[in-house]
Formats: C-alpha cells, structure tokens, sequence
C-alpha cells in the first residue's frame, strides 16, 4: 500500500502540508492567546486604576460607609467575581462579601507572594506580575489584579487623618473577573483554525490527488494495461487515449509495437485502420 | 606461459559468485535494519515527548548556578520563528533527498534539534502552551524521513534480490 506509486506521489506531500498547516495554526492560536490574556491584564488594570481613583475621595474624608457602599455595588457588576480593599497589614477592610471583612490573607498565596519574596515587600510590579489565574471554588477560570493604592502627599497631610510620609504603600486593591468570556472566545478561535485546517487540507489533498490522476497515473495505468495485454498475446488491443505530457511516451510505444507487430506480420486488425502518422496523432489530439 | 585449467576456472568463477552472494545478503541485512531507524528515532522522540508533556519533573532541576551561567531564556516568539524555520527547512532537505533518492536521512540530528526545542521553551516557561507546535513539528519532520528511509531501502533491497536471484539462477 505505502510502496504504490500513488502513495509515493501523495502521501509526502499531505504529511509535509498537513504538518506545516497543523504546527503553523497552533503557534498563531498561542500567539493569539497571549495576546488576548495581555489585553485583558491591561483591561483589568486600568479597572483597577479606575476603581482606585473613583474611591480616593472617600479614603482621604475617610468615609468607610460611603466607600463600603462602592465596592459593594462594584462587586455585583457582571462578570466581577471579587473585589477586596487590604490595608498594609493584609487584613481585608472592604469587601463584596461581608463574611470576608476583616479577615487577613496568607502572603504566601498567588497574588500575595510577587511583592512578599523579600524581607521587605516590593513596592511597585509589571503589569503582568500584578495579575494571577486561577479557578474559583465554582470551578470559573479567574483573572485577579492586584494594584496597590500608594501613599501621596494629600494623604498625609490631609485633616481628618494621616499616614506616615514614609510609608509607600497604604494598602492594596484586588480586583478578579470571570475568564469564561475570553474563554468563549478562544475556543471560538480554535474551532476556526481546526475547519480552516481541515478545509485547507482537504483542498490541497484533493487538488494534488486530482492533478497526479488526470496526468500521471490514469495514463500510466491505461499504457501498462496495453502493453501487458500485448505481452499476454492479445492482439486487437485498442491503443489507449492518452492526452498531455505523456502524450510522446504513448507515440513511442504505439510505434514500437507497430514496429514489431509489421515485423512479425501479425499487425492486428485494429491497427491496420490507424497506420503510422495517422492524423489524430499528428494533431496531437489523441494517440 | 601456464594456462589455467578449466576445472580451476570454474572453481573460481563459483567461489567468486557464492562471495558475491554472501555481499548481496549482508547488504540486504544492512538495508533491513537501516528501514527500521526512521521508526527507532520515532519511538525516541515519542518517549521525550511524553517527558516533556509533563514539564520533565522526573529530572532534577537545574542548579541556580548553571541557571544563572545560561542567562535569560530567549522569548517564546523568537523560539517559534526558529521552529517554523526548522519545519520549513526539514522538509525542504527531506524533499531533495526525495528528488535525488539518495539513502542519506537526518535520524538523530532531527531529535536532538527536537529535544533543544522542548528545552528552550521549558526554560522560558512555555512549554505547555507551544507543546503540540513542536510535537506536531517532530512527527511531520521524523515521520516525513521514515516514509522516505523505508522506500529508498525497499527499492534498493529489491534491485539486490533480483541480482540475488539471477545469481542463484546463472
């Protein structure tokens, strides 16, 4: 089966296509991926950004009720899977969920070990080392930004309370949103560059297979059955149409046989109605 | 001058066939084994891949020091570009070899550009995102050179054994 003309012609060139189609989709789908995953971290930071901004108003009059309120109406936003405002000590102040205040987080854990390797945590990150994923406890692929809320001249020297002009940071924001979209999207992607595969595929393979029948192999097979007829003592073998690049090769075996068949002086009665030189040869219309 | 005598003559002739023989049957020896390497090399790589599909955690890690005396892995893109090019390049070499039917294959060179892949992308930190990129890229390029390998040694096996044959027959 492997060793067939056919399979010789073919197979290479499906494995080569197939392969080159197959490695060249998943790179572009993982070069896709990544890319997707960087807006959304961008996405989610500048959020962060926003909600960090929107609630700096109420930190500076120290407005607990009023900035509760906030991250309470932030949370319940589609698609928002938790928000949470940790003071320096990594105790959680503000959260959605109320069972969560006042808790503190292990350091140790995603999202809280980037900054806390060192004796002393660090005070600014990349926005990708900002972000985590993770799964919920719901079984949801979560996106979590972690953005800290800096300590700025107007926060200690404001009236109502103050911080320590030394002191950098004053607490964290930790914002986390649902994957399933982006999700969505991603296998959307890839049920499109699998059909688009096969389909390119599919075409290249019938294409080639086509092509290689219609000019190598049909008259290949038609002159191997001719000549083995010849071969097995028939005589009024018919002289197969053969068209395009093999055209000459039938010509040379047309004569040969006639050649021999005159010299033997069993010229079949087929032959004898087309003589050397016939007219359909000449055109070059049909051997 | 001494002729040779015809008896002599013949015995020469025959111990110069049956040696002819014995070269013909060792060659096709060779050739049976040599059809076999493209599947021998695959079976490796399939065997490196199933290590590499779980991020090689049954070998030790590399020392901070070693770590360190390599320096910063090269970004996974740039990883990627090398890779298609290697395909491309593979094939393309495979194809001549194809063309001009000659018996030279890659075999363990394809391998051990293979298993640098996986290492490359492991020390980067992407290997589980780009496995099947180089999975796919090992079985097109290995398998591409088998298909090749088994062919060139089926024809040349069986030009050996008709001359075998018309030895064993003359």
């Amino acid at each position: 089966m492997f060793k067939s003309i056919t399979a010789k012609a073919i197979l290479p060139v499906a494995l080569a296509v197939t392969g080159f189609v197959s490695v060249s989709c998943i790179l572009l789908y993982v070069a896709i991926k990544q890319d997707m995953i960087q807006s959304a971290v961008q996405y989610e930071t500048n959020l962060a950004q926003m909600v960090v901004k929107s609630t700096r108003q109420t930190m500076l009059k120290d407005d607990r009720q009023t900035l509760a309120n906030i991250i309470s109406n932030i949370g319940q936003t589609s698609g928002i899977e938790h928000v949470r405002i940790f003071n320096k000590k990594g105790i959680i102040m503000f959260s959605r969920e109320g069972t969560e205040i006042n808790r503190s987080v292990d350091t140790k854990a995603s999202g809280c070990i980037e900054c806390h390797t060192g004796d002393e945590p660090a005070h600014i990150l990349g926005k990708m080392e900002q972000a985590r994923r993770f799964i919920n406890d719901r079984g949801q692929e979560i996106l979590a930004i972690t953005a800290p809320i800096y300590n700025e001249p107007d926060c200690f020297t404001a009236a109502c309370h103050f911080h320590r002009p030394d002191q950098k940071i004053l607490g964290t924001l930790d914002i986390g949103l649902d994957q399933a979209p982006l999700q969505q999207g991603l296998k959307a992607l890839l049920n499109r560059m699998v059909m688009f595969g096969i389909l390119l595929l599919l075409l290249t393979i019938t294409g080639i297979t086509a092509l290689l029948k219609l000019n190598i192999f049909d008259p290949i097979n038609r002159l191997s059955s001719y000549t083995g007829g010849l071969l097995a003592g028939e005589k009024d073998l018919p002289f197969p149409t053969i068209k395009g690049d093999l055209r000459q090769l039938a010509r040379n075996i047309q004569q040969l046989t006639r050649a021999t068949a005159s010299s033997r002086g069993t010229l079949g009665p087929s032959s004898e109605h087309a003589p050397l030189g016939s007219p359909s040869i000449d055109k070059g219309e049909e051997v | 001058m001494p002729n040779s005598s015809p008896e002599s003559t013949d015995d020469g002739h025959r111990e110069d066939k049956q040696r002819r023989r014995l070269d013909i049957e060792k060659k096709i020896q060779l050739l049976q084994v040599k059809s076999l390497k493209g599947l021998i090399v695959l079976i490796f790589f399939i065997l490196i891949s199933i290590g590499a599909i779980n991020e090689f955690r049954f070998l030790p890690s590399l020392p901070d020091g070693v770590r360190t005396y390599l320096g910063e892995a090269p970004s996974a893109d740039l990883i990627s570009i090398a890779l298609l090019l290697y395909l491309v390049s593979a094939l393309i070499l495979t194809f001549m070899r194809i063309m001009t039917a000659s018996g030279a294959h890659g075999g363990f060179a394809h391998l051990g550009y293979l298993v640098s892949f996986y290492a490359f992308y492991h020390f980067s930190g992407s290997l589980t995102d780009h496995f099947w990129a180089v999975f796919v890229t090992g079985i097109t390029v290995i398998g591409l050179e088998s298909y090749h390998i088994y062919l060139y040694c089926s024809e040349v096996i069986k030009e050996e054994e008709e001359d075998l044959n018309s030895l064993r027959n003359g």
